[in-house]
């Protein structure tokens, strides 16, 4: 080939490296394992960080909900509220729109990703973090502190990591929660907890049954100390968002 | 040339034909790879390939982005603003650039607001097509800013435009139906740049990279594909032909619940449905070798994204992954569909027309000459 055609030739090379580059990173990182994968995974992400497994290889079966219930002060008395399902609210923008809202998602994605962790732990840790995380301080209340609760969740299992997941995702639904509820009940928040709600459709053979074939999933999880700053703008929006998708189910 | 001296060499070599055999069609060989590595060279460097797919490609993902940002106007702030405050313990430990995770404010809420607008506004000249090759870019930098502020709401559509954006910067988006290709046309094709020789490069280089842009696209949705069958094929639902029922009974994918519940209201329907979900994906790059089943793949796999867009409601993933099947629509199919489109609008129109011109002759005196015929440039003079 003559010197006018070494461009176009070192010019096509490129590109052909480029694309097997890309396929080789690609194809370790979606194969479920290599020794290679934690070094590549770690490269390339987060943009090329991918996973196409979503509805497989078991299909999602469960409609799952994040439902909260919060209490307040009247009078001096602790009242508690009923619970209010936080999904369901968001997904009334789901029934006859085309393309949703986004929102339609996100409780719903938070509350899956939380239960991950949850499994995750082992069943006494389990016990645990299903009870309440308020404990007395001053002649008053406050949240349990956050490095003597690992401490005490990792000595029941050596899973420093798995705790660590799990709480920080903990303290997230808590504020939240107490956001949420802050602009449902117009109150001031003192404690907020939450249940995990799942009820599955009947199975394809039983799907004209008008009887329901699976009792629903509920965990539910001990009080949260609602000690954060509520930012009224973000009351407004909260507020704004429970005017027009209005109550739950 | 007479025959006289191959027969004679013919002979020589036939005397020798055990020793030299091996070298000859190893030197046969030699030339045929050499043969196609050149073909292969001229296809990525001689011309772009795909541009009435990639300009098909910005208009589908333009609508996409302005649709999305549309439905989620009024939730916006809820979403990814300054209420959406609570996710950022985990959104911030997602190896995002510093860039991309401020662009979207969480604390201002004018400021974030401000990001939304440019963002619309970028997909609006995306979709129209003007200076793409600086739009692109931006573009790529404020989706990808806002697709990964939250930590709950990510999904593949999200992913699949965020990779493919990624390398569609180093394509040519704007070929066709484009402000660009009209100013281009209009301007003429003799502009010269300001500095020739600092600013231009031979065209094999931005051959080079937008082919490698379409070779990229392409193998991405290829892996999806499989991948995402693999995936399926393992699990029970898929193979007893059931999967396609529980995807439509949760709430979260139930746009239009009453459609959805007559989705599945007939067995055979249900298995037909999960069991193409299935072998399109992991045929999918098998039928691409041959036109015929290419076009079946196409249609199929179509289909597929149609459907999941109106039962299931994911319309950004659907539209994303039917802009990206295009890919595998040459550039010669889509002149003839033009030109086909075309004879048939014009046939249309004369019926119309020839339907009018008897009310219209009774109202109106004829014209006192003859109109011109109207000359127009085909799809194919222009490629």
């Amino acid at each position: 080939m003559s010197s006018r055609a070494k461009g176009p030739r070192i010019a096509a090379i490129v590109a052909l490296l480029a694309v097997a580059a890309y396929v080789a990173v690609t194809l370790i990182i979606v194969l479920p394992s290599s020794p290679m994968r934690p070094a590549v995974v770690s490269a390339a992400s987060p943009y090329f960080s991918q996973k196409w497994n979503v509805f497989a290889p078991n299909i999602m079966k469960t409609n799952s909900e994040l439902v909260i219930q919060a209490q307040w002060r009247d009078d001096g008395q602790l009242v508690k509220s009923d619970w209010v399902s936080i999904t369901a609210i968001e997904q009334n923008s789901v029934a006859g729109s085309a393309m949703p809202s986004r929102i339609q998602k996100s409780s719903w994605n938070a509350v899956n990703a939380y239960n991950k962790r949850y499994v995750a732990l082992t069943e006494a840790q389990r016990n645990v973090v299903r009870d309440t995380f308020i404990e007395r301080h001053d002649g008053g209340y406050r949240a349990k502190q956050a490095e003597p609760l690992v401490s005490q969740l990792t000595e029941m299992g050596q899973n420093r990591a798995a705790v660590v997941q799990f709480l920080r995702y903990d303290y997230m639904l808590k504020e939240s929660a107490t956001t949420f509820a802050t602009a449902h009940f117009d109150k001031p928040i003192e404690r907020v907890r939450w249940k995990l709600q799942r009820e599955r459709p009947n199975d394809f053979e039983h799907r004209f049954d008008d009887e329901a074939q699976f009792d629903p999933y509920v965990v539910v999880f001990g009080w949260r100390h609602a000690d954060d700053l509520i930012d009224p703008e973000t009351i407004a929006v909260y507020d704004d968002v429970l005017a027009r998708y209005g109550d739950s189910r | 040339m007479t025959t006289t001296p191959s027969r004679t060499k013919k002979r020589t070599i036939s005397a020798t034909d055990a020793s030299r055999k091996p070298q000859a069609t190893a030197s046969v060989s030699a030339f045929s790879v050499s043969n196609r590595f050149d073909a292969l060279v001229r296809w990525i460097t001689d011309a772009k390939r795909a541009t009435y797919s990639l300009s098909a490609l910005r208009i589908v993902y333009g609508t996409i982005i302005l649709a999305f940002l549309s439905t989620n106007l009024r939730d916006r702030h809820y979403l990814w603003g300054v209420a959406s405050a609570w996710v950022e313990p985990e959104a911030k430990r997602r190896g995002w650039a510093e860039i991309l995770r401020v662009l979207f404010s969480k604390d201002n809420a004018f400021l974030f607001d401000v990001a939304y607008g440019a963002l619309f506004v970028l997909a609006l000249v995306f979709l129209v097509g003007w200076q793409t090759r600086f739009v692109t870019p931006l573009l790529t930098l404020f989706w990808v800013g806002l697709s990964t502020n939250s930590a709950v709401l990510t999904n593949g559509g999200d992913t699949i435009m965020r990779i493919s954006l990624l390398f569609l910067v180093f394509a040519n988006l704007s070929q066709h139906w484009s402000v660009d290709a009209w100013l281009r046309r209009k301007r003429g094709p003799t502009r010269k740049p300001v500095l020739k020789g600092w600013f231009t490069f031979p065209s094999w280089v931005g051959n080079a990279a937008h082919n490698a842009a379409v070779m990229l696209c392409a193998y991405q949705i290829l892996l999806v594909y499989v991948n995402s069958g693999i995936y399926k094929l393992m699990g029970e639902e898929w193979r007893d032909g059931t999967a396609f029922y529980y995807s439509v009974v949760l709430d979260v994918f139930r746009p239009f619940p009453a459609l959805s519940d007559l989705t599945w209201q007939w067995e055979f329907g249900v298995y037909v449905a999960t069991f193409l979900s299935i072998w399109v994906q992991l045929l999918f790059p098998l039928f691409l070798l041959w036109r015929p089943t290419r076009i079946v793949a196409l249609v199929f796999i179509l289909g597929m994204h149609l459907g999941i867009g109106l039962f299931l409601g994911l319309w950004p993933f659907s539209l994303a992954m039917i802009a990206l099947d295009l890919l595998f629509v040459r550039d010669s199919s889509w002149c003839q569909a033009i030109i086909w489109l075309r004879g048939v609008s014009a046939t249309l129109r004369e019926i119309v027309q020839q339907r009018r011109a008897p009310a219209l002759a009774q109202d109106e005196p004829a014209p006192a000459e003859p109109t011109q015929p109207e000359v127009r440039e085909t799809a194919g003079a222009r490629s």
